[in-house]
């Protein structure tokens, strides 16, 4: 006789959150819809409380853009027109404003100590942190220290993929100032008839010409550029705590594995960014500054490394060898995850097209 | 980073190149030649600059962390950065030295 036992809702959860980051990094659409995931609240009330944030949702709307913007420049026939982009851009910076106001409508609990990194402030901590993270070349300015790691680790969820949406704003506004600028005589509103039925709160969504001018542009790549580089500031803060906030019911030395797991994401993000040339380099002739796209450097062999290499990361969150090794763990770090009211749902299904040709004619 | 002049051109994007290989492999996908600015920095006389940041000085921080991670908290795959970046003649001896190896 063979008995069936459905899987624990949570395990499930786990899973939808970790395909969804997988999907994120490898700029495909979302796995599974956000609803399927909010469906889950009957399941698992505890996780699903107000006191819970945004953040799978904010993720999920990222994964969904950053899947469309690569869609678009990858396409046959790519963006030609500032019009052709002006949807994504509309809502990428309408996203950031929503992570904006995620961090600002965060209750106390969510806090972190926020403390200076000086000789004084470092000499309280393990000298091997000392000297490894706080008084190292790079090292950030200040020490985040959030209350426990499942909200160091939501956090980072949060900066990591946002940092993932900047990029996106920046690329596509690089794209836009490549095209012809848009003609003043007219202005358009294309969200509408992109959108196809797209329910009123398009309505609103107008552009105009101006919108998409080059002094526009240029002010918000400014805008993103200097919030991009805040974030990024601000996810190297909170590295360190990743490694000496307390876990309930562990030693310090406890989950030593897990501690650095939750790190790699970020980590590797802002490596790759901070390599890709888009952001402002305070560095006059730094060591390692030069393009990465000089592919003939040659790259050093250790017979350590050589299985990682082999190993590329895009698979990162593919790989639930950690989540069954500590399960537990897991559990206690994600227990409080998950939030999603219901007030960020995804107004209408975003898809790209480029901007109907007729209609553009029509209204010029 | 703000374009400076900007130079548009009515001949169609460069098509992208499926094949090229990615630039850092947290990447998400091949590089392509529009992603970065025509010009470089150029104030905004409107908006306050943005901050900077000392780019080589954070990613020898960030692969440093990252070797720590993958060779000694048991997450290999963290090594393919500083590892696929050239840091590794740089971080791996720093770190040794610091965890006493």
């Amino acid at each position: 006789m063979v008995f069936y036992v459905p899987p624990h809702p949570l395990l499930c959860l786990i899973a939808d959150l970790l395909q969804l980051l997988a999907n994120l990094q490898a700029a495909k659409p979302p796995p599974i819809p956000i609803e399927n995931i909010l469906d889950m609240k009957k399941y698992l009330p505890i996780i699903y409380n107000d006191s819970n944030t945004l953040v799978i949702q904010l993720i999920w709307r990222e994964a969904q853009l950053h899947a469309l913007w690569h869609e678009a420049k990858q396409s046959n026939d790519p963006p030609t027109t500032r019009y052709d982009l002006q949807v994504l851009l509309k809502t990428a910076l309408d996203l950031d404003l929503e992570y904006e106001a995620w961090e600002s409508m965060l209750p106390p609990i969510w806090g972190y100590r926020v403390q200076p990194n000086t000789p004084e402030v470092r000499s309280t901590y393990d000298v091997k942190w000392q000297k490894l993270l706080l008084e190292s070349k790079g090292a950030p300015g200040e020490i985040y220290i959030h209350p426990s790691l499942k909200k160091s680790w939501i956090w980072g969820f949060c900066r990591t993929s946002r940092m993932f949406l900047l990029r996106d704003t920046l690329e596509i506004l690089n794209w836009m100032f490549r095209l012809p600028e848009p003609s003043h005589s007219s202005s358009h509103s294309p969200v509408e008839s992109m959108r196809g039925s797209a329910n009123s709160d398009a309505d609103t969504n107008s552009f105009t010409t101006s919108f998409l001018d080059t002094d526009s542009l240029r002010r918000q790549y400014t805008l993103s550029t200097a919030h991009l580089v805040d974030v990024i500031e601000k996810a190297c803060c909170a590295i360190f705590g990743n490694f000496i906030v307390p876990v309930k019911g562990r030693s310090f030395e406890d989950m030593m594995g897990m501690r650095g797991y939750v790190c790699v994401w970020p980590l590797g993000t802002m490596d790759s960014i901070l390599s890709s040339g888009l952001v402002p380099d305070a560095g006059a002739s730094a060591l390692h500054s030069e393009p990465r796209y000089d592919q003939s450097k040659t790259l050093p062999m250790t017979p350590d490394t050589s299985q990682a290499a082999q190993s590329p990361p895009q698979s990162f969150y593919h790989d639930t060898s950690m989540v069954r090794s500590s399960m537990y763990d897991l559990y206690e770090t994600v227990t409080d995850f998950m939030p999603v009211p219901f007030r960020l749902l995804p107004r209408t299904a975003l898809t790209y097209h480029k901007y109907p040709k007729p209609a553009l004619r029509m209204s010029q | 980073m703000t374009p400076k002049s900007v130079r548009t051109s009515s001949s169609p994007p460069p098509a992208f190149d499926s094949t090229a290989k990615k630039g850092h492999v947290f990447d998400s996908s091949p590089w392509h030649p529009y992603n970065l600015p025509i010009d470089a920095d150029v104030p905004d006389p409107g908006i306050k600059g943005p901050r900077s940041i000392d780019i080589g000085a954070r990613r020898e921080w960030l692969n440093s962390l990252l070797y720590y991670i993958g060779a000694d908290l048991g997450i290999k795959k963290a090594l393919a950065i500083p590892y696929m970046e050239g840091y590794m003649p740089i971080v791996k001896p720093r770190v040794d030295e610091i965890l006493g190896r």
